[in-house]
Order: C-alpha cells, then structure tokens, then sequence
C-alpha cells in the first residue's frame, strides 16, 4: 500500500477487538485493586516541629552504617515516592545496603503556614532534624541526602552549616536554573511572583499539577492515559499506574512566602549561579560546601534538566566531587527496575568509600 | 478466564458483540469511501463506565475520569481518522488535514481549543470556574458603569471608582491575554500539524509504515509535543503566559478587594485580617525560637533539663553551631573561595563519561578526602577527587562490593563487567 498508513480494516477491527477485550478485563481487575496504597517500609516518627515529621525507616537487619542518611524531599509532592512500592523502593534499597535512613515528611501546609518562609524551612525544619539525629547518634554531623527541590534546600543547608554536614548527596537537583531547556523556569521569568502570591496566599496544589502536566501536555494528559488500557487485563501494572498517579496527584499546598523566596531568588535570579540567595539574612555561597559532594542527574529528566544538575560541578567548593548519570527520567530515577538496580548501591559505595 | 466474573460482565460481551458488528459494518462500508460512521471508542467506554461496579468510583475514579475525557475525546477521534483511511492508498498531507478537521483547529473550537483551555483553567488553580462566577457581576459593573469608569474620580466616592476602574481594567487585560494565550496555542497547533506531516512522509516508505490507530496516534502525540516544546521555550510564549499569570492575579485581587469592602459592611473577618494573624503568629514563633536558643546558648545545662529538643542535643554534644557563629568562625568560613563559577555566557563544557573522567584527573590530587583502603587498585574518585561517570559504569566499577542480593546485575558484572 503507498503513503505513510498500511492499516487494513482487519487489522484496525482487530485492534478494537484487542481494546475491548482489555476493557473487559478491566471490569473484573479495577475493583480488585481496590485502594492502592504506598510505603513499603515500615517506618518510626522519632521527631516533630509542627506538621513537619522526621521518620526513621526500619530495615529487615540492624543498619550497619555508622553515620544515619537523612533524605531532605522537596515540598511539591508527598515524599513517599522514595519508597513507593516494595519493589520500587530507593529507601529499601539503601536499608538493604545497611544504610540508616531517615525522612523529613513536611506535611500539607494549610493557611496558618503561609509565612513559612525559605529560612523557616531550612533553618528550623532541616536544622533541627539535623540537630534530633546528631544528639540520637552522638556525632557532630550526619549524611544528607536531598532530592530536586530539597536538594536545593540541601545545598542552601550545607553551605551554611557545613559542619553539620558529613557527606552530601544531591539527587535530580536544579542548580543552574537558567538552562535553555528549563521549560519551568523559563515561564517563571516574566511572571510577577509578588502579585502572584499576594493574590492567592498558598499555592494550590491543583494549580502546581496543571503547571508540570504543562511540561508535557499531549504526552501526560492524553497518550499516558491511551495506554492505561494496555495494563487494563494487568493487575499488579495496574495497581502500579494506579499508586504513581496517587503519588502524582497526591501534592501539598505550597507555602506562599517560601514559594515567592524560592521563585524570586531560584527560578529568576539563579542565585546558585549569579548570587543574591539569602536564608535568612546570611547569603548562600555553593563555595562553602566543603563535604564530599556526591551529584546524581537523570539524563532523560524534563523537569531538572541535566545541565541544571551539573552545573552544580563548577559552583561547589569541595574537591571531592563525583557525578553520577542515571540513564532515566526524573521519576525513574526511583521508581524504574534500572533504579533499584543501581542508585542505592551507587549511593551506598560512595559513602562507605568517605565513613 | 477468570475465577471472579463481575457483575456486568455478561452484559459488557453483548455490549461488545453488539460494538463489534458495529465496527464490521462501518469498515466494510469505509472499503472505497471516503467516510465512515464507525461507532467510535467514547462509545465503548461509556458502556464500559455504565459497567464498572460502582461506577468506577472509589480511589481510582479521578484516574477513570481522566481515562474516559481524554482517552475517548482523543483517541475515538483518531481511530475515526484510521477507519477513514483504512485499505486505502493515502497521503500524509490527507491524514494530516483529515486529522486537523477532526480537532476542529481551523474553527477555532472543538477537542483542541478545549484541551488548552481545561489546562489553563486548571493552572489557574480553578481559576476558569471562580472566573464564570464573578463574570457576570464584573460585566454587570462593566455595562452599567461603562461610561463613568472611563471619567475622572473625584468626591467621597473617589476611591471606590478608582478601585471599580482598575477592577474594569483588570478584566479587560484579562481577557486580552486569554485570546493572546488562545492565539499561540493555534500557532502550536499549525506547527504541530506541520509536524505530524513531516513525520508521516517519513514513515512512507515500506517497512515504516503506520499499521494500527494507536501507531498513529503516538505519532502525533510525538508531533505535537515537538512542536508544543519549542514554542514553549520561545521568547513569545514567555511573554504571553507571564502576562496571562499576572493579568489573572490582578483580576483575583480586584475581586478579593472587592468582597472584603462587603465583609467590612457586614463586620464579618476579611482575608486580609486572617492573613495578619498569620503573618504575627509566624513571627512570633520565630521570635520565640530565637529567645530559646539565645537561652540555650546561655547555659546548655539548663536548657537540657527544660527539654526543648534543640538544647538537649546541644547540651550533650556542644553546640558547634555556637563556635561557629563566633565572628571569627564566621570570617574563617567566608573566607573561603566562593566557588569557581563560570563567567555568565560561557558555555559549559560537554561532558560524557570518558572525556570527563580525563578532565578530572586533573583535580584529582587536590582532593582533601580519606584515602580508601583500595584506592590502590580503585580509580581516582575513590580517593575523594573529583570525577564524573556514568551511574551504569559506577555500579559496574563496584558491583564486587556490594553486598550479596544488592542487585540483580552484580553477579553477571561481578564476572565480566567489572573494569
């Protein structure tokens, strides 16, 4: 046949019938599902400061690593993604390696939190964690862990208080946030970020979803859910698409002060880059992260492009700096079966070469 | 084929076997024609949905909604496309503009226009539903103030008109920037168009031809999000969705100004007596943290026997922060080199895993870290330099490491992958 099409009407009568038989499928597997549910490794609340939780996973075996992890996540989605599902877990990988790895869950901020600003949450929330975990192990500084935005948050903690700081790992963080490719910060430019908070206080969780769903919009709102159907007649690939759009969805409230600081100095002022980051009148130098600096980027990431993520090698003030390409997105640098292969003995290497 | 039948079930194959003779129909009549009736995919899933227990209500309802609106919007439509051509010679600039009408772009209406819209409403944190409450009392003010918004304010009421004005004007700018918004997303649609057209006559040749629907629904998907991408990233698109953000945040405000002047009638809390509340509340509780540290910093014994969770761990440990904010740590501490950043405009360096490694060999007898226990026999980064690789050859490097059950590939790299 000429032209581009080589569709028969068997084949496209085939196709349908392909279709309706996963539909069917789908009547009986759906209601089995039933409520998805996450997190598959138990886990302890060992220290609170408001809504924000620091919680202590608990392996099969006894930790091994003297020196606990803390993972620092951003504050646009609910944490959980780094132990998503018993076979798609970063935390049980790191258990399993012997790592001690602990959470800060932020929470959902609620309206009495609209003046949480960038300083509250990396000087109250992360210092104190940092503080409860350096008394509860009896060590001057622990690991840290931080991921995209708490990456940046990580970064902003490490310079001013290196001391309190053994190893860093930054995971899918943006740095320089003026890469040609940073579809996000690209829109924020000429956006009047005062205006914009002054008008809506906290920024819904609604509006931050539409905006990533923006990134993409033919791809997450239209063909992601076209192939829902091929797992239709899958239970467990079901269940699995079910719980990532639980996680996807499942998105806070941003603080509106945090966010006007974060957009104001992150997002238009580049300030790793250019300066001009101040947490709480002290100003942030990237000079002043002396720690060994393990940098993980996914090369395939349309949220933190990897050149955002790299650029962190010529701003970092240590010279023991090491980083990692994952050969994935932004999400499955979690959640992909190449991620439980590699990123928690990756991370793991890395720290016991520097205990 | 299943040990649970479902209610329904039985119902979905008559259902099924009905859409099925359906198809048949229409395909048969499509052999030669130029257009075919065939029932379309929203019509299988609404009986599908009519036969999900419970509706499909329950945890994954909103994934089921957002299944049916867009799956069956879009996909229905091109499967329609497919039928159409289906048996038939055809050429990609046919398909194309079969599919352009389908969308309805060139009227300006239809599942295109009304898929960018839903996005818009949905950035605007609901923003198109509150903004269909207030229209009608904004052009309400509008019709019956037209005349007098446009004069002059002076008198007592100075100050209200003023505000009325620039809530007019608010709405105005408004909806100047929805149709400059709407106007781009139309270019998107013309490139994409473009695009999907390219990549049809690619796909002319045997061998690379389109054999299915759905083939050729994710052609598209990949067209219009080459297309959507670079317009995204223009200048352009800068420019019109900053200005459709902050004309939104000013109609917001002149609204909200406007209930609160009502609240304050009625002597009912406005927003922004909440918001003070919460800015004060905030303050104090920094303020408050700072009494106590100042305290603790004081006298660290006391502060552990008072138990606040900060001063027992400094109490116990020392408070190295304390050392450390001396002016003298400070000045120590910033004295540091801040950095090597790049001069704005220098390009940065490609890397891939080879030639960086190389690169930072060079830095690597700087590095101020440990020396390990097989740095020896280990590559640079073992011993605290720098170095940059790819996670694979990471792992692969120190799959020997790892402790047993650490990862599927350790025993096949352990034996022939290690480098």
């Amino acid at each position: 046949m000429n032209g581009p099409l080589d569709i028969s009407v068997d084949e496209l009568a085939q196709e349908t019938l392909r279709a309706q038989q996963k539909l069917a499928a789908g009547l009986e597997t759906l209601p089995q599902v039933g409520d998805v549910d996450y997190g598959a490794t138990p886990r302890q609340e060992v220290w609170r400061d408001g809504r924000v939780v620091l919680y202590r996973f608990i392996g099969d075996k006894a930790p091994t690593a003297r020196v606990p992890l803390l993972i620092v996540y951003a504050l646009v989605n609910r944490p959980y993604m780094v132990d998503l599902q018993d076979d798609r877990s970063l935390v049980k990988g790191l258990l399993a390696q012997g790592e001690d790895v602990y959470v800060l869950d932020w929470g959902y901020p609620d309206r009495s939190d609209r003046y949480l600003t960038l300083g509250d949450y990396i000087n109250r929330f992360i210092d104190g964690a940092v503080e409860h975990l350096c008394r509860q192990h009896r060590l001057p500084s622990i690991n840290v862990l931080g991921i995209c935005q708490g990456g940046a948050f990580s970064l902003c903690y490490s310079a001013l208080h290196p001391e309190r700081v053994r190893n860093l790992i930054t995971m899918v963080t943006p740095v320089d946030f003026h890469t040609p490719d940073n579809m996000l910060s690209h829109w924020t430019r000429e956006m009047d970020v005062d205006l914009f908070v002054d008008a809506i206080g906290n920024v819904p969780a609604d509006m931050m979803n539409a905006c990533y769903l923006m990134l993409k919009p033919f791809r997450l709102n239209l063909q992601k859910y076209v192939g829902l159907v091929d797992v239709l007649d899958d239970r467990k690939g079901l269940a699995d698409f079910l719980r990532m759009e639980k996680w996807i969805f499942d998105s806070p409230d941003l603080a509106g002060e945090a966010f006007r600081q974060f957009i104001k100095q992150f997002y238009q002022g580049n300030g790793f880059v250019n300066g001009g980051i101040e947490i709480d009148g002290e100003e942030v130098h990237l000079g002043d992260v002396g720690m060994p600096v393990l940098n993980i980027y996914a090369e395939q990431d349309h949220l933190v492009p990897p050149n955002a993520s790299r650029a962190l090698r010529d701003l970092v003030g240590t010279e023991d700096y090491t980083e990692l390409g994952f050969k994935g997105g932004h999400i499955g640098i979690y959640v992909s079966s190449r991620a439980q292969r590699e990123v928690p003995g990756a991370i793991h290497q890395w720290l016991a070469q520097r205990q | 084929m299943a040990e649970h039948v479902p209610p329904g079930a039985g119902e979905f194959e008559a259902m099924a076997r009905q859409f099925w003779n359906l198809w048949g129909d229409a395909l048969r009549q499509a052999s030669g024609a130029t257009t075919a009736p065939a029932p379309g995919w929203p019509q299988a899933l609404d009986w599908w949905s009519r036969l999900m227990p419970g509706g499909g209500h329950g945890p994954a309802e909103d994934v089921l909604q957002r299944f049916r609106q867009h799956s069956g919007d879009w996909y229905g439509l091109m499967q329609q496309v497919a039928a159409r051509f289906a048996g038939q010679d055809t050429a990609a600039a046919d398909v194309a503009s079969a599919w352009k009408q389908a969308l309805g772009v060139d009227a300006g209406r239809g599942p295109w226009m009304d898929f960018f819209r839903g996005l818009q409403g949905g950035g605007g944190g609901g923003f198109e539903q509150w903004y269909r409450q207030v229209a009608p009392y904004l052009d309400n003010l509008r019709r019956e103030n037209e005349r007098w918004l446009h004069l002059p304010a002076f008198g007592p009421a100075r100050e209200h008109q003023e505000r009325w004005q620039a809530l007019a004007q608010a709405q105005r700018d408004y909806q100047q920037a929805l149709g400059e918004y709407e106007r781009v997303m139309l270019k998107v649609a013309t490139q994409a168009f473009e695009r999907f057209e390219s990549l049809l006559e690619a796909r002319s040749e045997p061998g690379q031809q389109i054999t299915s629907a759905r083939a050729l629904f994710d052609l598209w998907i990949d067209a219009a999000e080459q297309a959507y991408a670079e317009v995204a990233l223009s200048p352009e698109f800068r420019h019109v969705y900053g200005r459709l953000t902050n004309t939104q945040m000013r109609l917001r405000l002149g609204v909200q100004k406007e209930i609160e002047q009502v609240c304050v009638a009625l002597g009912m809390p406005s927003r922004t007596e909440v918001d003070s509340a919460h800015r004060k509340i905030a303050e104090l509780e920094r303020q408050l943290r700072q009494v106590i540290r100042n305290r603790d910093r004081r006298d660290p014994d006391d502060a552990a026997e008072t138990g606040t969770p900060e001063a027992r761990g400094r109490a116990s440990h020392g408070d190295t922060r304390r050392a450390r904010q001396t002016p003298a740590a400070r000045a120590a501490r910033q004295a540091k080199p801040r950095g090597r950043a790049k001069p704005p405009g220098e390009p940065a360096p490609a890397v891939t895993a080879k030639s960086a490694s190389a690169t930072k060999s060079a830095r690597a007898g700087k590095g101020t870290g440990k020396p390990a226990k097989a740095a020896a026999t280990r590559p640079a980064a073992r011993a605290g330099a720098s170095e940059v690789v790819s996670m694979k050859d990471w792992v692969a490097r120190y799959a020997g490491d790892a402790p047993a059950g650490a990862g599927r590939s350790k025993g096949k790299r352990g034996q022939g992958g290690r480098k």
